[in-house]
């Protein structure tokens, strides 16, 4: 998660103004879906990676090693519908013998719905690599999304990094004291990680306000928006 | 007409099935990862979803209008929500999930707050690690940040009274998480229906996988949901009150 | 240009206990002061009263002799002259990037985007945070956030700064940086109250000292004297 976040904050595009990268990204997750066609698929595939490798600067390895592991988690995916099941019935309504396996349609039906998510999941990442999520909310602003949303996401945002670090020390000093060697224990020490989180969450919404109001606020979150850098000149 | 099909007794089938078992696009938690969904079901899952974010958004348009702080709690209940999904969830049967959630948020906060917080935590699991997509978020949305919390609200609000807290609570958590579960099968089944046996089949699928697999897990969460909701009542009993969680009818 | 606390009694809402009984104490501009004391012996209390974030049941805080009403303008008038960084800076940063977050108080002073931005700038460079306005909050370090923190609440240009523990838990490097920019505010005619554990750097660097106890101010007036004695912890 901090490494996705980290690139998309230092890549070569990331002062870009995110309606490019969404633009792009968008696109050829329509495309993709439209289309429908194996071949488009595997060209979208590839032409994300290239702007994300070429365009963007990122490794080319921590690249292919994400879409790598989403492929894995599609592949195991798609094995349900490669493996087709036929139900039958005897007379009596009960259910008879169940005939599994695989067909040529329902491989190639598994094939195809691969090729068109894996290009989504290229493009997708394409977007998260390259572009800070603060910046899509920018983006949402200017296209008129409700401004209370929008803050809302944006303290999300700010605060899933937060209590990401508190929840990974708490679950350390769990472990230290062998919280989770079994299930029993494993679920005590999750229901305490889960209430101090909670506590913590709503201490910090408390922390926060108080602060808030110490830098005069009026009520909404209002900050100077980022500048960013064109493709064109205007 | 089909290449090679074998028959099988039940038993070996469901065998079968249980090596394919992470089936479907679901990454850990149960997302329908991007792609994966043909457009027009993509498209109508959206549209399912929007009539509960409208109303999800007035709501906390209101709560902001009578408290402009409000917003900053339900921001810190998002990234709570997050958080506690990549919580090690540990299963009967051994094996480790993580909890979805739903019915702590929905007993919180109600089935139509939760839809935009739900949501909101979708969009960042999809952006932040991949899990997810946005193609796929009107339907993750549709069985996640509503249909889930949507059960458990029925039954917190059902039961409340009749029957001991802890067992609601159980309840609402474990059937939302089983919810969850039955309609993102759903959701793939009529999307990818079995080229053989039809919509019907692929849900069988599922639905082998979801009793052995799912239903340990919405256990899981289950009693978790319980034990942090008890200890919320000890330790937090001012927060609960503030969120309007009030104390239970004796 | 002064603040002064004249008596001032004050309970935290929803509890009965008098957090603060009946303090006096005037603080001129340019001063320096350290506020020490035990933990809970009122030092943070005394910073929201002195922010408005707290209205004293008792007693009242003065502005330059005139005493603050609690309306909409003389808190927005306070909360320009006074500012408070408190104790964990986490608890106060919620924009997406160091820039954004320190345009908040600006902003919310009602000043147009041109001021903001060069107000924004100058409290940058004098914490010496020129290289990170486009950092993530989420991704400083903790000596990072402490001046963003601070950066946040000096570009609101208040004549007052209260700092809450603002060194506790900097190595020796970061917090040499910090008493620097204290420094400079404080050359500037800002009149800086730091509240702090540490009685050798107390005695060291302030002109002034305020010793809390139990509610009350203790002893106050030149370090020296006020900082002796057998009842000192050291």
């Amino acid at each position: 998660m901090r490494q996705i976040d980290s690139y998309a904050h230092s890549n070569k595009l990331s002062r870009l103004h995110p309606a490019y990268k969404a633009g792009c990204s968008l696109l050829a997750l329509t495309l993709c879906l439209a289309l429908d066609h194996p071949t488009v698929s595997l060209l979208i595939t590839a032409l994300m990676l290239a702007l994300t490798v070429g365009w963007a600067g990122l490794p080319w390895r921590f690249v292919l090693r994400l879409l790598g592991a989403e492929g894995g988690f599609l592949l195991t995916g798609v094995l349900g519908i490669a493996i087709s099941v036929r139900l039958s019935f005897d007379q009596a309504g009960g259910l008879g013998p169940v005939q599994i396996g695989v067909t040529a349609e329902s491989v190639q039906q598994a094939l195809h719905v691969f090729l068109r998510a894996l290009g989504g999941a290229a493009a997708l990442n394409f977007l998260a690599l390259t572009t800070p999520a603060a910046d899509l909310l920018e983006l949402l602003r200017s296209l008129r999304a409700p401004a209370t949303l929008i803050e809302i996401m944006g303290l999300t945002y700010r605060f899933i990094f937060a209590l990401f670090d508190s929840l990974e020390r708490m679950t350390m000093a769990q472990e230290v004291r062998l919280g989770f060697a079994d299930w029993r224990n494993s679920l005590r020490s999750a229901a305490l990680i889960g209430t101090n989180l909670f506590v913590e969450a709503f201490r910090r919404s408390r922390a926060l306000e108080t602060a808030l109001q110490a830098r005069a606020w009026t009520g909404s979150l209002r900050v100077l928006p980022r500048e960013y850098e064109h493709l064109f000149r205007r | 007409m089909k290449s090679r099909v074998v028959s099988l007794k039940l038993g070996a089938a469901l065998l079968l099935l249980l090596a394919a078992q992470p089936a479907m696009a679901r990454s850990p938690e149960m997302h329908i990862m991007e792609g994966f969904l043909p457009p027009e079901w993509a498209i109508l899952w959206l549209a399912v979803a929007v009539p509960f974010w409208v109303v999800g958004f007035l709501q906390i348009q209101r709560m902001v209008r009578e408290k402009p702080e409000s917003r900053l709690m339900l921001g810190l209940a998002a990234a709570f929500a997050f958080v506690l999904s990549a919580l090690k969830l540990p299963s009967v049967t051994g094996s480790c999930s993580h909890p979805t959630g739903t019915g702590l948020g929905a007993i919180l906060f109600g089935p139509f707050v939760m839809s935009i917080l739900g949501t909101i935590v979708l969009l960042f699991q999809a952006l932040l690690v991949a899990h997810g997509g946005l193609t796929t978020l009107g339907a993750n949305a549709v069985s996640m940040a509503i249909f889930g919390p949507l059960v458990a609200w029925i039954i917190w609000k059902g039961l409340r009274g009749r029957l001991a807290e802890g067992w609601v609570v159980f309840l609402a958590a474990a059937l939302a998480n089983l919810a969850t579960y039955v309609l993102t099968s759903a959701q793939l089944a009529v999307a990818h229906p079995d080229p053989v046996g039809g919509i019907a089949a692929s849900f069988a699928k599922f639905g082998a996988i979801f009793a052995v697999t799912q239903v340990p897990l919405a256990i899981s969460e289950g009693i978790l949901t319980v034990l942090i909701f008890r200890a919320l009542r000890q330790n937090a009993a001012a927060e609960l009150q503030a969120l309007g969680v009030q104390r239970a009818q004796s | 240009m002064t603040l002064t606390f004249r008596n001032v009694h004050v309970t935290y809402p929803g509890s009965d206990r008098l957090a603060l009984r009946g303090v006096s104490a005037e603080i001129a501009a340019g001063q320096r002061v350290a506020l020490v004391g035990r933990n809970g012996s009122g030092k943070s209390t005394l910073m929201l009263v002195a922010n408005g974030i707290l209205r004293p049941q008792q007693g009242e805080l003065l502005l330059d002799g005139r005493s603050v009403r609690y309306d909409r303008r003389s808190l927005a008038e306070l909360r320009r002259q006074v500012g408070v960084v408190f104790q964990n800076p986490d608890d106060q940063l919620f924009s997406a990037s160091v820039y954004q977050d320190i345009s908040l108080g600006p902003l919310n002073l009602g000043l147009s985007q041109a001021e903001a931005r060069a107000r924004v700038l100058q409290a940058a460079e004098l914490c010496g945070l020129g290289e990170l306005l486009e950092r993530p909050t989420h991704a400083l370090s903790g000596g990072e956030k402490v001046r963003v923190a601070l950066a946040g609440v000096l570009a609101m240009s208040p004549r007052f700064l209260f700092a809450d523990e603002l060194i506790n838990g900097l190595d020796p490097w970061m917090r040499r940086q910090v008493l620097h920019i204290l420094e400079r505010l404080s050359a500037s005619g800002c009149a800086v109250i730091l509240a702090t554990h540490d009685w050798g750097l107390a005695r060291e660097w302030a002109d002034y000292a305020i010793w809390m106890d139990a509610g009350r101010v203790f002893r106050q007036g030149k370090p020296q004297t006020v900082l002796s004695g057998p009842e000192c912890p050291d």
